[in-house]
């Protein structure tokens, strides 16, 4: 018998575009997709199709040159969009939702000790005193596989690693119910990569929480995904369970994807997708991935509706 | 694809020829390191003792993560970086010896792909300058045979027609299209051996694979010798018919491809074929057992086995003490590593 789960996120028509001299970007066009608790959704994609995006729309991370953004955005059914800079700054940024940044061994403070940046969000968003939340960093670079002597150290001792781990913990410190990674183990070796992605399953089940992996490493992502969602020119083309998204994808983009993921042993000849993305100044009207697409017809030149097919949802004429 | 086994034996049969393209023997290239004041206080040994050879129209992957001495390696390979000890010769002709003109023949002998493309390529010159300056470097002055010469290479490479591209600047064009110019850039001189580093890290997932099969190809077509430098292993199954392994500045293990990926020896390697995840949605429910820590320090690196520190299959009072030599366990087929000390086939 399958328990009530209670969504944990509902994302409905969230747009965010950028004012540019060429003409709007149209980073994130129309996103629809929700999430549960204790589950971890990947968020797919290449360079240039709106993912960092999403996540700057998701923290209200906006640059000065903002065109459009509006949505709805439920978190635990609450619309978070509905409330102001401030009331957003205080109780839902590393609140609710916090983030490991992109290349987070750059994005760390290099003149601050790595235990003063891991401990900032409770001193500054819960008014905890600074030798407590010194203590509560401890507990998390415990947690995380950092040893407790490198929080009086500089980021630039630290290796990207323990940089990695060092971030993380500033993420999880708050206790949040939901944690974004953007691209969390890209720059790093493999056997790094690795230990991270088990450190983080370990989180996940110890600590049920709520993951959003936004990568365009296929391979990596299945270390964590229990849903993927494809992303393709600023939407969501693809919704699916991890059991069902790696054996069979139902977008074509998501198959040629699939199709293109070298692998260690494997027989197959390996495909890939000829031409690039287009770019999201001046999307053209009809599917996206249409002028890529090897199932091209007619009614692509229509923008395809949305279908939900058993647990996945997928946006392409061809499963009408 | 060609026969594997069949280019193997070719290999090992013209490296005991001496028909060897490329001999590196025991090749150490260290950094001084310097504190104000105090003069010399150590040394980097970013490549500690490397021997290997690269034979006629050969693909080999040198595999290790950052920090294993790959990018020293291969940048005195390209003559940019003196060894401290050791020798590096091509075509019987040792790098230490050159003069300056034998120098510059040498760098139009060896083709270099970038890791970055859009930094490897001049942001405010046209393609057809960029792959001009190769040829004008070289003597190459007539324009007629330079025109020809820039549009063949773009050919080769798949960027057509030519003329969409020729005039364009580097930022009009895609990574995986920018990529194809260097690759252009160090096939126009006709050079013999390609060195690729890290060729397709910075492409997208959907185009590395263009990129390797177009490598591939110029391979064949051209008959060149390649070291293909990465730390994603599982792309060197497509791309390369020997793999070396890596790990603070020693080759540890060497192997054709399909032995070192189903019959790996040297624990690290086992643990690099095991962290390399293919997309299946079980891996989400199980934890990877590899190793933890990382690549050691190269100033002070580990007694004995750089990796004994993390080797779950440590012998102790003889890993952490000396350094393990190559063992045999095949004619194509080296480890360095206790493990095998009896292994030894003749």
């Amino acid at each position: 018998m399958k328990q009530e789960k209670t969504k944990l996120l509902e994302i409905k028509d969230l747009y965010l575009h950028f004012n540019t001299q060429k003409g709007d970007v149209q980073a994130v066009d129309g996103v629809n997709f929700e999430m549960n608790k204790n589950e971890a959704v990947v968020i797919l994609g290449e360079s240039g199709c709106g993912k960092s995006s999403l996540t700057k729309a998701m923290l209200r991370l906006l640059p000065r040159n903002v065109a459009r953004y509006d949505g709805q955005v439920k978190l635990n059914g609450q619309d978070i969009m509905k409330l102001s800079d401030e009331e957003y700054r205080t109780q839902v940024r590393w609140k609710k939702i916090s983030m490991v940044p992109q290349a987070a061994m750059t994005s760390l403070n290099p003149v601050l000790r790595v235990g003063d940046q891991v401990a900032e969000p409770l001193i500054i968003g819960e008014g905890m005193k600074k030798a407590d939340a010194m203590d509560k960093a401890a507990e998390y670079f415990k947690y995380v596989g950092v040893p407790e002597d490198f929080l009086y150290r500089y980021a630039f001792e630290l290796s990207g690693g323990m940089r990695q781990r060092a971030a993380l913990a500033m993420s999880l410190i708050t206790e949040p119910d939901l944690v974004l990674l953007d691209e969390p183990t890209s720059a790093l070796d493999v056997l790094t990569q690795c230990n991270i992605m088990n450190l983080l399953k370990r989180i996940k089940m110890e600590n049920q929480a709520s993951f959003i992996l936004v990568t365009h490493d296929i391979a990596t992502s299945s270390e964590l995904a229990n849903r993927v969602a494809v992303m393709y020119a600023g939407e969501i083309v693809e919704v699916s369970d991890s059991e069902l998204f790696f054996d069979k994808p139902l977008h074509p983009y998501a198959q040629k994807l699939m199709a293109s993921v070298p692998r260690l042993r494997g027989t197959d000849e390996l495909e890939f997708i000829s031409g690039k993305p287009p770019s999201l100044i001046g999307l053209p009207a009809g599917c996206r991935f249409a002028p890529r697409c090897p199932y091209r017809e007619g009614r692509c030149d229509k923008e395809p509706p949305v279908i939900k097919k058993g647990t996945s949802v997928v946006k392409c004429w061809l499963h009408v | 694809m060609a026969n594997k086994n069949s280019v193997d034996e070719a290999v090992v049969e013209s490296i005991e020829k001496n028909d060897a393209v490329l001999e590196v023997n025991n090749l150490r290239v260290w950094f001084k390191l310097r504190k104000f004041g105090f003069g010399n206080v150590g040394h980097v040994k970013a490549v500690d003792g490397v021997t290997f050879d690269l034979g006629q129209q050969e693909a080999i992957a040198i595999v290790g993560e950052s920090g294993c001495g790959k990018t020293s390696l291969m940048k005195s390979i390209l003559g940019l970086y003196e060894p401290v000890d050791g020798t590096i010769t091509y075509e019987g002709n040792n790098l230490a010896e050159f003069d300056k003109e034998q120098r510059k023949w040498y760098s139009s002998q060896v083709g270099y792909v970038q890791q970055d493309p859009f930094g490897a390529i001049a942001p405010f010159m046209t393609i057809r300058r960029i792959l001009k300056e190769a040829l004008i470097c070289n003597g190459i002055k007539d324009k007629d045979e330079q025109e020809k010469r820039i549009r063949e290479a773009m050919e080769e490479v798949r960027l057509i027609p030519a003329d969409d591209f020729i005039d364009k600047y580097p930022h009009m064009l895609s990574g995986g299209q920018q990529q194809r110019v260097v690759i252009a850039r160090a096939i126009i001189l006709r050079q013999k051996l390609l060195v690729a580093d890290e060729p397709v890290s910075m492409l997208d997932a959907s185009v590395r694979v263009e990129v390797l099969k177009l490598l591939e190809k110029l391979q064949q077509d051209h008959h060149l010798s390649v070291i293909y430098i990465t730390h994603d292993l599982s792309t060197v199954r497509y791309f390369s018919s020997r793999i070396f392994v890596m790990y603070a500045g020693r080759i540890i293990e060497k192997a054709g491809v399909d032995e070192l990926l189903y019959n790996a020896k040297h624990p690290y390697t086992e643990a690099l074929l095991l962290a390399t995840s293919e997309p299946e949605a079980k891996n989400a429910v199980t934890f990877k057992e590899i190793p933890e820590g990382e690549p050691p320090n190269l100033v002070h690196p580990p007694e004995g086995c750089h990796y004994h520190p993390r080797c779950p299959k440590k012998i102790a009072g003889l890993c952490d003490a000396q350094e393990p030599p190559e063992f045999k366990i095949s004619d194509t087929h080296q480890v360095k590593c206790w493990l095998y000390k009896e292994d030894e086939t003749k």
